[in-house]
């Protein structure tokens, strides 16, 4: 028995004990991710293999800091996106497909990547059980930024490219519009909570309560404190010469985060 | 095992709310200067309340364990299983009907409730048309959130029926629709975080429900209000109405769950208020009628329907 708030004695009984968490949290990210049904058969074998073939790695990792069912949750998810890159190729997701959520990012993979077609994309997702509307799906992927389809590039040239966009904030076409450089500024002035609080807020567009119940902060004091970041967030932005309406604009596009 | 820029426990402990404060502040510097980390939080933490909200169905659903029902059961057949059977038996061949749909609860009707021919998203509307789910009370007249809200908990009882009946057709455009009408009634109802997340989850991430996950929430949800029966009239009169639209005349039959749950219902308040015996007015002809409602009873039926909502609901 896996006792929390204490690393584990036994690995290999705690991955027998716990997997009906790990098939129910594979189910979860499959669904999530609009994985065929054959896909996810292959995936939840490659993640039993992966975990024993490591010797049961994440279950001698785990220090009893959090619930299992959480780490397993974090673990699995991460080992799904090694696997997409592993089988599919590594396919970085745009900002704007990233905002859409897992069915975003797959259906950009499908057009832009595969380079299916709407028709084609639709109904790989239907058959992956998507609840989508075909409207909806349409809806999202004019939503999608139009690139151009992807080539095989090798790994590590992927990553120095990767590396270069991350460590330039406004490496963008636009890099050299001020508005967008007093945004980053004032952005990198609040601290790491107040940053992910504004991203949550205005990127991901989620409420404030389910800010709170996220990063587990009391939701009463919670709206008051939102609101005191918003206004010292948009103060700096003024100050440096953007109006309200532009300072809310900024701060729902893709060049601030 | 892999490479991410996060540490899987870390994280797991800012979600938990158990990361020390020097190990949550190093996580979210991280998810803040990260893009691919922050989609790493994000996704991480809807795959936890997915993974949780499961849980609580199911705790909700099996009070009591397999096992120790299980044990019951054993004990139950050693020592009074004859007689017991004997019983049981003497009681299905005596019980008659009535008492079999009384059994059925106003929540199970919803449930059980099915637009012929409704599958798939959007099929709702294309089956009764863009105002399958029209409610009859007016929108500016709502009043203030509070447990003991009769319009409230009739609106709630209403929206709850169509989103069974929703489900029921999987139909997940008219799921995100009622969930939107829902979601504000009961917002302001304290204790409705945890229904509200699961709507939302229901809205933005449709899988169907196994009939205890249902029960259970259906039960949590009608659990928010103190005016239960005005929840389950307004629930009864959701269902009644996509009945009538889709012209399903068993449910207006006498012999069936729906019309005796409602005389049940009716009946069940002791010292009706002067609210409720006006509200419940016009549903009094369809259980005391002697004769059966036909197809050409039924615009009658939705404009007792309609008035029930306008004095309910208001």
């Amino acid at each position: 028995m896996t006792v929390a708030g204490l690393p584990i004695a036994d690995p290999e009984r705690a991955f027998v004990e716990h997997l009906p968490t790990i098939d129910r949290v594979i189910a979860i990210i499959v669904r999530r991710n609009a994985v065929s049904a054959a896909d996810a058969d292959e995936f939840a074998s490659w993640v039993r293999a992966r975990i024993v073939d490591s010797g049961y790695a994440i279950f001698q990792k785990f220090a009893g800091r959090s619930s299992i069912s959480t780490y397993l949750s974090v673990v699995l998810n991460n080992l799904f996106l090694d696997y997409r890159n592993s089988t599919w190729g590594r396919w970085r997701p745009s900002a704007a497909a990233t905002r859409l959520g897992p069915i975003g990012v797959r259906l950009e993979e499908l057009l832009l990547r595969d380079g299916a077609t709407l028709r084609e994309a639709i109904e790989v997702l239907r058959s992956a059980g998507v609840p989508e509307t075909d409207v909806e799906i349409g809806r999202m992927s004019r939503q999608l930024p139009l690139r151009p389809q992807a080539s095989e590039v090798p790994l590590t040239v992927l990553d120095s490219m990767t590396e270069a966009v991350v460590s330039s904030p406004l490496a963008d076409s636009e890099s050299n519009d001020a508005d967008k450089l007093a945004l980053r500024i004032a952005i990198e002035a609040l601290t790491p909570e107040e940053q992910v609080i504004m991203r949550m807020r205005f990127w991901d567009d989620m409420s404030v309560a389910d800010i709170a119940r996220v990063l587990r902060l009391e939701q009463k004091p919670f709206y008051r404190r939102i609101e005191s970041i918003e206004v010292k967030l948009r103060a700096m932005l003024i100050e440096r010469g953007l109006d309200r309406e532009r300072a809310h604009e900024l701060l729902t596009s893709e060049a601030a985060w | 095992m892999s490479d991410h820029e996060l540490n899987a426990e870390s994280l797991a402990a800012l979600l938990d709310g158990t990361a020390s404060a020097a190990e949550r502040e190093a996580v979210l510097r991280t998810i803040a200067a990260s893009q691919s980390a922050y989609a790493q939080f994000i996704e991480a933490s809807a795959i936890r309340r997915e993974l949780r909200v499961d849980d609580d169905d199911a705790d909700a659903a099996d009070v009591r364990g397999p096992d120790d029902l299980a044990a019951r059961r054993r004990r139950f057949l050693r020592f009074l299983g004859p007689l017991a059977i004997l019983a049981a038996a003497l009681v299905v061949a005596v019980v008659s009907r009535q008492s079999r749909v009384a059994n059925v609860s106003v929540l199970q009707i919803a449930q059980t409730t099915r637009v012929a021919g409704a599958e798939g998203s959007g099929s709702l509307q294309r089956t009764l048309g863009a105002n399958w789910n029209d409610a009859a009370w007016s929108v500016t007249r709502g009043s203030t959130a509070t447990r003991e809200n009769a319009p409230l908990a009739f609106r709630a009882g209403v929206r709850f029926a169509q989103l069974e009946i929703a489900e029921n057709a999987a139909d997940t455009a008219a799921v995100r629709v009622v969930v939107k009408e829902l979601e504000p009634l009961l917002a302001s109802v304290s204790g409705s975080g945890p229904i509200a997340e699961r709507l939302e989850i229901m809205a933005t991430s449709f899988a169907k429900r196994t009939a205890k996950q249902r029960e259970a929430f259906a039960r949590q949800v009608r659990a928010l209000f103190s005016a239960t029966d005005w929840f389950d009239l307004g629930v009864w009169v959701g269902a009644a109405q996509v009945a009538a639209r889709n012209e399903q005349l068993p449910f207006f039959d006498a012999n069936n769950a729906p019309l005796s749950r409602l005389s049940a219902l009716l009946t069940r308040t002791v010292s009706p208020s002067v609210e409720w015996k006006r509200a419940t007015q016009p549903l009094g002809v369809l259980t005391q009628s002697a004769r059966p409602v036909d197809v050409s009873a039924l615009p009658g039926v939705l404009e007792r329907l309609a008035s029930v909502m306008r004095s309910a609901g208001e």
